[in-house]
């Protein structure tokens, strides 16, 4: 726009009523989609802390719900399943396809720098970088639950498991919001290093309402 | 300002710490409510938890400030999202009672918190407007509201600079009148 033009629009502004309004509705809405869409791009972290709150503070439990099948489609279902597992069990690696939490910032107060570079490290997949920087922090916070779980993921990812066991093993011990999530890697570490009785009690100690329920299923039936 | 205005800031910094205090603190008293006003265990806990975004979308309003006890705010943010559930799913015997003075958290009567639970209701609506309007405009509208400066914004749509600033134009257009329609 023009320096005439502009000039020309914000005359028509303060005569055309009609105008006025839409201009104004069209400021609010860009305030609107600014504010909310940019705190979107940071809300899927936000998630990541609040939901493990909420599955403790709000103790949900979900029921298998029964359903009646005809025989034939037992049959068909057993047999897909079958299939399933078979195919799975030839992929090496199935449970490593796991879903990695986003650590939360600033998780250490009065070492927010340090916790942020690890942190930052951690969520974009440099976990060798992180180690030394969540290493550091765990040492000097061993009862903070965050943490320690982060912590104990990066060393899973760099697949220090012998390490990485004892930490989530207190974890899953714990009353954390973590509890249940670090089960599943305390299930996963010991798995790795085939501590199988100990994989098994822990992959068992996932629910159904637990992110990582599904391949902790699949700890179970590899080893069974 | 209140006191409690920390948890505020400790959402805007995701202080994993501070978050479970507003858990411990608040949680057990709106889970109360929200059972006793006929939501389910998992029902109350994801009003609960999107209550918390709300509050966290707030927050980016540096002008925000905590005025009341947060159980306070939070009670009055889940109130409002159950009654429009309730009402949603039309659980009408349910709703009859749904607004009864609840005594276990005192509500807050304060005009400054229940205007930003005004505004920010107002504001959900352009985006549950946002979710109406037709695919193409809702991806040109989110993805000009995002990081990537424009000029490279319409390299990746695959289209010249000028046909997505009035593209972007026609769209929010549509967005303006739906968000009019259905105040």
């Amino acid at each position: 726009m023009t320096q005439e033009e502009r000039a020309a629009f914000e005359a028509e502004l303060q005569t055309n009523e009609a105008l006025r309004k839409d201009y104004e509705d069209w400021l609010y809405t860009e305030r609107v989609l600014q504010k909310q869409l940019s705190a979107d791009e940071k809300t899927q972290e936000l998630k990541n802390i609040l939901t493990p709150l909420t599955r403790k503070y709000f103790k949900v439990e979900r029921k298998p719900q029964g359903k009646v099948v005809s025989f034939k489609k037992y049959i068909i279902a057993a047999a897909t399943a079958a299939a399933i597992l078979i195919i799975f069990l030839s992929i090496p690696g199935g449970i490593d396809n796991y879903q990695v939490p986003i650590m939360p910032q600033a998780v250490v107060r009065g070492a927010e720098d340090l916790s942020n570079e690890g942190a930052q490290l951690f969520n974009k997949g440099e976990y060798e970088k992180a180690l030394p920087l969540l290493k550091q922090q765990a040492e000097h916070n061993p009862e903070d639950a965050t943490i320690q779980y982060f912590y104990a993921i990066a060393l899973i990812k760099t697949a220090q498991y012998e390490i990485a066991l004892p930490v989530l093993e207190r974890l899953s011990e714990g009353v954390s919001a973590y509890k249940e999530d670090a089960a599943f890697f305390t299930a996963l570490a010991a798995y790795k290093l085939q501590r199988n009785d100990t994989a098994l009690k822990y992959a068992q100690q996932v629910s159904e309402h637990s992110p990582y329920y599904k391949k902790a299923q699949k700890i179970i039936r590899k080893l069974n | 300002m209140h006191t409690d205005h920390k948890y505020i800031e400790a959402l805007k910094k995701h202080d994993a710490r501070l978050i479970e205090e507003i858990y411990s603190k608040t949680a057990p008293g709106i889970r109360a409510y929200l059972i006793s006003k006929g939501a389910k265990e998992e029902e109350a806990g994801d009003v609960f938890q999107e209550a918390l975004i709300d509050l966290y979308k707030l927050a980016q309003d540096d002008n925000f400030v905590l005025t009341c006890p947060l159980e306070a705010f939070l009670l009055l943010i889940c109130k409002r999202k159950w009654i429009n559930i309730v009402e949603k799913n039309a659980r009408r015997g349910v709703t009859k009672s749904i607004d009864d003075g609840y005594t276990h958290i005192a509500a807050s009567d304060d005009s400054a918190t229940t205007l930003y639970a005004d505004t920010f209701e107002k504001e959900q609506r352009v985006l549950e407007m946002l979710e109406k309007i037709s695919e193409r405009c809702r991806e040109i509208i989110v993805a000009s509201y995002s990081q990537i400066p424009q000029q490279q914004l319409a390299e990746q749509m695959g289209v010249s600079y000028a046909y997505l600033r009035k593209k972007k134009s026609l769209c929010m257009a549509e967005l303006i009148n739906l968000v009019r329609n259905h105040k």
